[in-house]
């Protein structure tokens, strides 16, 4: 019985050493610790404000944050996806940061229109293909990999994944939900087989000759450059959608003030910091991602992906439709 | 007196369970809610095919798992053959690999430029490029050779703590060793069979990393695809509960079909069982069924990460990664010994109080079946509600705002743990005392001692090797936890296991190698004492 008490006092004390820092933000975040730790080394060191990170699944985090309520600690949420932040600031999660600054960093497409989310990072999501097997005028925009040309030849990642998700409801927004859902259709009968691992997998497929043309994000495609898998991309085209209708499909990463934050200022600060150049570079360098504020200086290996045509559509958007594109995803079949 | 302390210990336990409870009917109070568009859609495209590939993974699955983890278990606890020893506690370890890394790690091999496929083609001439592993097939085989070892263990302590007398006097009666294992040995481990297959299955049904990562769609991806692709936390709660339904149901057919059969050690034999010896042919053979579980379950996991590691060393060596691990270890820790906590309480109850307890104690063990982040969700929902509670009062009475205090802490964590791992400390204690006659209980209490003083000096005494089996089980499972941990851990608290999550979902395998390497490192400690306590059983 001894034991037990001791056991119960321990569980007690740890219970207790929990809060103790006067300058500090607590950031909730849905971008993994291993991406943003050395942003918030350099903004801890910088302003002397401590940044207490907890790291989660976008919903997940929301989920917290909702349930918490009032007295949620959270005073950031940095998230993937566009139609993540969208959500939030539907929910009435955000609150709004009137900043000039702020504005003129970021293109309008990249940022919620009453400025309750700011874009910090983009993506772009683009086709690698086999060079064997595909001549490049093959290739023209996002909706041209729906013609029957391309029969068990593509090759994509589930439709329970965001980025695809984004695709589609980019597609609605493109052409309409009817059209949309015809391309979705054919686009599932091109498949050369049913989607399943990540980004990387799919063009590990090409390699292995299971399919000619796969859809991923353009940081995969960097990563994999910049690793002993860099041998593969002998055999393989790299290739940015485009027709007249339609440009590259972005995406983005962001932040929002919450807004019970109780260190709102600290919280801003955290936010101010994360679009400035310094940081912006950190964005390209160690993720490969293409940074939001322009003309920011970008490795060598993002330049080597070429310019691009990005779409001039709302990344907001992808929000509003997101539940719209998941339903079409499953009425066609897209597993 | 002692009819008050009687019921005094059912309604401690009872009450134990009720706390366990809270969470868990907080999912089932989500299918009270009319479901929305969400759900309709759902319904009407989408929940068939979870419903079959669930299905589907939870026969073979248990089926599988029961074929490999009782042969194993018997051979283990009946014979002597070369390296049995360690084979022993090696066909345990495949559990310490969470199985989404198991499954990353043979869709490597298996892929293009994998290790397997390389020298398939130089062996057989052959232009194989890649195999498939994104398939029901992959999962069924990932799923069985990683969590057999549940089967195997509770099968184990079953066959090790059966009366030898039992099998002597089939022996004298002339059956032959088929007849005693049908007849016999099958029988006795009932409970054990289904408590080991119970766990595979509520794990398997569970599971989202697997099932997420090859592309198929089972019940539990329906479930995170209701909440975090379409946001309806109502339709993930329904779905929630439907799982627990479904586990429950399963699990009150296997007791209605064992019927009033009794499981206890009536008959007491002085003699310890000896093992027979094999030699020869039969050694070899025992030896080669054994390690093939552990060859692919474990070592090729392992040496897959091992190689991966290499490619990627030098970010290991930093204080943080340090503190991720001592932290990892310590709630493993904590929340194994919680758990054992309960369940000896609990299980003493059913013990004494069955009529009373059962009931409670079947539902609190539920818990083991709900996706881990709906689980953090049913935990969250109450410790919010106390939390502000308690917030409430203190304003009103202090005029002093509490915020949240024991959401977002450790002990808010710990809780989740309880809830979500007791059923494991349960079934391993259940299945240790199950085997401690009735009558001991009688005598004890004749001789005038008290519940208590009959569980701390008797049965704990007896049934240690099944408690520090739990304690074990539940050790390596909160070591590889992850949503629950995710969603409802304090500031600053990381853990190995959601490194090396955060590491792979970002498909960088290489990095995610050196957490997962960890894990298994830190499950050695607690094997370790365990394998002493077996001995010196």
């Amino acid at each position: 019985m001894k034991k037990l008490n001791i056991l119960f006092v321990v569980i007690l004390s740890l219970f207790f050493f929990t809060k103790a820092w006067s300058d500090e933000v607590n950031l909730y975040s849905a971008r993994k610790e291993h991406l943003i730790k050395p942003l918030i080394n350099i903004f801890e060191k910088e302003t002397g404000i401590k940044v207490n990170l907890v790291t989660a699944k976008a919903a997940q985090l929301y989920e917290r944050i909702v349930r918490e309520g009032k007295n949620s600690p959270a005073d950031v949420l940095l998230t993937t996806d566009a139609g993540n932040l969208w959500k939030a600031s539907k929910q009435g999660l955000f609150q709004k940061i009137n900043s000039d600054y702020l504005i003129s960093r970021i293109d309008s497409r990249y940022r919620d229109p009453e400025n309750k989310w700011f874009g910090l990072s983009l993506r772009a999501r683009i086709i690698v293909y086999s060079l064997d097997r595909v001549d490049q005028n093959e290739l023209r925009g996002y909706k041209y990999l729906s013609d029957p040309r391309f029969k068990n030849r593509i090759l994509i990642r589930s439709s329970s994944n965001i980025y695809n998700q984004s695709l589609i409801a980019h597609m609605i927004a493109k052409y309409g939900e009817e059209v949309a859902e015809e391309w979705a259709e054919k686009l599932v009968n091109n498949f050369a087989r049913s989607p399943a691992g990540g980004d990387r997998d799919q063009i590990k497929a090409i390699a292995a000759g299971e399919g000619d043309i796969a859809i991923v994000n353009s940081y995969y495609i960097i990563q994999m450059l910049n690793s002993d898998k860099k041998k593969i991309f002998n055999n393989l085209g790299i290739y940015f959608p485009r027709d007249k209708e339609m440009g590259v499909h972005i995406n983005i990463s962001g932040a929002g003030l919450l807004q019970n934050a109780p260190n709102h200022k600290n919280g801003k600060q955290l936010i101010n910091f994360l679009l400035s150049d310094k940081a912006q570079k950190i964005y390209s360098f160690n993720n490969f991602e293409y940074p939001v504020v322009k003309n920011i200086e970008i490795p060598k290996l993002l330049k080597y992906l070429g310019n691009f045509k990005e779409d001039d559509i709302d990344t907001s958007e992808y929000g509003r439709l997101s539940k719209r594109a998941i339903k079409l995803a499953d009425r066609v079949g897209w597993q | 007196m002692i009819n008050y302390l009687k019921h005094g210990w059912g309604l401690f336990s009872v009450l134990l369970c009720l706390t366990v409870i809270i969470p868990i009917s907080t999912i089932i109070f989500f299918f009270l809610i009319p479901g929305d568009e969400t759900w309709i859609h759902l319904r009407d495209n989408v929940l068939n095919s979870y419903i079959s590939n669930s299905l589907y993974l939870m026969i073979f699955v248990g089926g599988g798992s029961i074929i490999i983890g009782s042969i194993t278990a018997w051979l283990v606890a009946m014979y002597d053959f070369p390296f049995k020893k360690y084979l022993e506690w090696l066909l345990f370890m495949p559990l310490a690999i969470p199985s989404y890394a198991v499954a990353y790690c043979y869709a490597d091999l298996l892929g293009y430029g994998g290790f397997i496929t390389n020298n398939l083609g130089l062996i057989f001439n052959s232009n194989i490029k890649s195999i498939n592993f994104y398939s029901i097939y992959g999962a069924v085989f990932v799923f069985i050779f990683s969590l057999y070892p549940y089967v195997y263990l509770l099968m184990r302590q079953a066959f090790i703590s059966q009366s030898s007398a039992y099998i002597e006097i089939a022996k004298i009666s002339g059956l032959n060793l088929l007849q005693i294992i049908r007849k016999i040995c099958l029988p006795l481990s009932r409970p054990a069979l289904a408590g080991g297959v119970t766990l595979v299955i509520m794990e398997t049904l569970a599971d989202y990393g697997v099932s997420d990562y090859l592309g198929i769609n089972t019940f539990t991806k329906g479930i995170y695809k209701a909440w975090f692709n379409l946001g309806d936390i109502t339709s993930a709660g329904k779905l929630s509960a439907i799982l627990l339904f479904t586990v429950a149901i399963i699990i009150i057919i296997e007791r209605k079909l064992r019927g009033k059969a009794q499981y206890n050690n009536e008959v007491r034999s002085n003699r310890v069982l000896q093992l027979k010896k094999l030699h020869g042919f039969t050694a070899i053979l025992a030896l080669f069924i054994c390690i093939i579980p552990v060859i692919i379950g474990f070592i090729i996991p392992l040496i897959t990460l091992i190689s991966w590691s290499i490619e990627s060393i030098d970010i290991i060596y930093t204080l943080e990664f340090i503190n991720v691990a001592i932290s990892s270890f310590g709630i493993a820790f904590f929340a194994s010994l919680l758990c054992a906590l309960f369940a000896l309480i609990i299980v003493f109850g059913m013990r004494t109080n069955p009529k009373l307890v059962n009931p409670f104690a079947r539902i609190a063990s539920l818990g083991y079946s709900i996706p881990g982040a709906v689980a953090a969700i049913g935990v969250l929902i109450p410790l919010v509600w106390l939390d502000n509670t308690i917030n409430n009062i203190s304003l009103k009475y202090f005029n002093y705002s509490t915020g949240l205090i024991i959401t977002g802490t450790w002990f808010g964590l710990l809780f989740a743990y309880l809830v979500r791992f007791l059923a494991l400390s349960m079934q391993a204690v259940e299945n240790s005392f199950i085997k401690i006659s009735k009558s001991i209980d009688y005598a004890a209490r004749i001789l005038g001692k008290s519940n208590r003083k009959i569980l701390t000096s008797i049965h704990i005494k007896i049934g240690w090797g099944g408690i520090s089996l739990g304690l074990l089980i539940v050790f390596v499972d909160v070591l590889k936890e992850l949503p629950a941990t995710m969603i409802l851990r304090p500031f600053g608290l990381s853990t190995l296991a959601i490194k090396a999550h955060e590491l792979a979902i970002d498909e960088r395998l290489y990095d995610a190698s050196i957490p997962l390497l960890t894990i298994i490192f830190l499950c050695l400690i607690p094997l370790y004492f365990l394998t002493k306590v077996i001995r010196q059983e």
